[in-house]
């Protein structure tokens, strides 16, 4: 096992494309960081907010950038073929499997963790300066990095079941960004508690800081959501691994 | 040694592979023939555990591929030099592949040398011509050092020196004792490689045997006459049920008879030989011969 997971940890380092995606999800959220701590608002009254616009806002794009990162996992593999190189050399594709889960899913961690600590640094440091009440969200940095974490593995699970990231990647994208966006619409015509039943929202509120993002009453609790977010997650993993096993490679 | 026992495998309502069994000795280089389509490369994934088969075994020196742990370590597969991810580079390429078996960081160096391809080890592959990616391939396959070795059209993009590197490389490997089977639409390498064939058709075993006998079996043999009697000899050839295709009013290309019963005709008759030669087809007359009823894709006729 120790073997799949360092090949699988060479082959996460020496893709170009993963290079540079590392390098934006690391370096774009700070920027993001700076600029928002730059233009915050002196007059917000919730001084968690500041901590929200300048860290957690962020930190979302890493958390996005990471679960693409995740659709490539296995994605690029299907789309170079090198899927049959990899399964080739490591018939038990359950060990492969686990080995790609465990690198990146620990990637999707410390970029979780790393990211918004240094963003608050970043982002404290200059609000600070700027005379702009600002106070961090112990819980909310804790369930951001829960939901990078799964949020990586989501993608990994993604690419698993659709294999070329070509379709996946913009499925990533598009489902929270914009089918959840107007489904959530909808249903806070239709009924606002549906809304909590989206897997991004209920995802989002992990991370959520200051007041309710989906409104007062209307979310599961931090916890809950984490489960429910984290059981979609699971579901399209093992359904990725079941496919990817029972498939010709 | 590779044993195939009743291989299937169906892509919806088309067979691809059709109950093929087959042995792969050791020692030896067995070249692995079919037309187009005809199930080799298919085959090859089945043996490796890639495609999953509707029935049928394949066995490593008795094991199932997917029973080893460390499976590079008996055996080697080139199955398409493509499969590189472009942006890697070749040295990362192969460490990786090493890595998941337990390999050193050495051996990588190790075969990069052995392939000819140290001096690039740093370049990314989506730069490398087809030939270099083969002998990348032909390196992963090595990495193991292992007893078995198969390879899907490895002189595919190769150059001359690097045919014939490939050649007498996978002639010592089966010297040393290794299974070595090989695909190749290069009937003329095979010949000169392969001491013996698999050959298939539209997914089915056509014939599993020496080069010389399949050739023996399926190829066209002829008797090559010279003679400045070759109008008289003639006469009595055809008296004896033979047929005859003159090169020149000289020199003939005699079947359905042998030599022995020509050099008989003509001694009784008192006609002088000039040449009095067997000759045997190619191992391309051979196949063609044998393949003509299975070839799925065929170029219009002129």
């Amino acid at each position: 096992m120790i073997g799949a997971i360092r090949s699988e940890w060479i082959k996460f380092r020496t893709v170009r494309a993963n290079v540079i995606l590392i390098a934006i999800t690391l370096g774009l959220p700070l920027v993001l960081s700076a600029v928002l701590a730059l233009v915050a608002n002196n007059s917000m009254t919730d001084p968690r907010n500041s901590f929200g616009v300048a860290v957690i806002a962020p930190s979302m794009v890493a958390v996005y950038l990471c679960g693409v990162l995740g659709v490539l996992g296995i994605g690029q593999e299907y789309r170079h073929n090198t899927i049959r190189v990899t399964f080739a050399a490591q018939p038990r594709r359950s060990r492969v499997l686990a080995a790609k889960t465990v690198v990146y899913g620990t990637f999707g961690l410390l970029v979780g963790i790393v990211t918004p600590m240094l963003c608050l640094v970043l982002s404290s440091i200059i609000m600070r300066s700027r005379n702009v009440p600002y106070e961090a969200d112990g819980a909310a940095l804790i369930g951001l990095a829960v939901l990078c974490l799964l949020t990586t593995l989501f993608g990994f699970g993604l690419g698993s079941v659709m294999r070329q990231p070509a379709g996946a990647i913009p499925v990533f994208l598009l489902w929270p960004l914009l089918v959840e966006s107007i489904v959530g619409a909808i249903f806070s015509a239709v009924n606002e508690d549906l809304i909590r039943w989206l897997p991004f929202r209920s995802g989002q509120q992990l991370a959520s800081f200051g007041e309710d993002s989906m409104g007062p009453g209307v979310g599961f609790s931090r916890i809950v959501s984490g489960v429910y977010f984290g059981s979609w997650t699971l579901a399209l993993v093992v359904l990725g691994w079941w496919l990817v096993e029972r498939r010709d490679a | 040694m590779i044993e195939a026992r009743g291989l299937t495998k169906k892509y919806g309502a088309r067979v691809a592979v059709d109950n093929l069994s087959f042995d792969v000795q050791p020692g030896v280089v067995t070249g692995f023939l079919g037309p187009n389509g005809s199930g080799k490369s298919t085959t090859m994934r089945l043996l490796l555990g890639l495609d999953r088969p509707n029935a049928g075994v394949a066995t490593f020196d008795g094991k199932p591929y997917t029973s080893y742990a460390q499976p590079l370590r008996e055996v080697g597969a080139l199955l398409d030099a493509a499969y590189l991810h472009p942006t890697r580079k070749a040295r990362a390429h192969l460490h990786a592949v090493a890595a998941s078996n337990g390999l050193s960081p050495g051996r990588v160096s190790e075969v990069l040398a052995m392939v000819g391809l140290t001096e690039v080890a740093e370049k990314r592959t989506g730069g490398f011509s087809l030939g270099m990616k083969q002998r990348l391939g032909i390196a992963a396959a090595m990495l193991g050092d292992p007893r078995t070795l198969l390879l899907d059209e490895p002189a595919n993009g190769l150059d001359p020196e690097g045919v014939r590197w490939i050649r007498e490389f996978l002639k010592h490997l089966a010297s040393q004792g290794r299974t070595v089977l090989v695909s190749s639409h290069l009937l003329s390498e095979v010949a000169l490689m392969a001491d013996r064939l698999i050959v298939i058709g539209k997914g089915s075993l056509i014939s599993s045997t020496t080069v010389d006998e399949f050739v023996r079996q399926f190829g066209h043999s002829w008797v090559r006459v010279k003679s400045p009697s070759m109008a008289a000899l003639s006469q009595h050839l055809q008296a004896m049920g033979a047929t005859l295709q003159f090169e020149d009013p000289l020199t003939a290309h005699v079947y359905g008879a042998s030599a022995t019963d020509i050099g008989t005709v003509a001694a009784s008759n008192g006609i002088v030989l000039h040449q009095l030669a067997d000759q045997t087809g190619s191992l391309e007359d051979a196949y063609l011969e044998v393949t003509n009823q299975t070839v799925e894709y065929r170029g219009a006729p002129k």
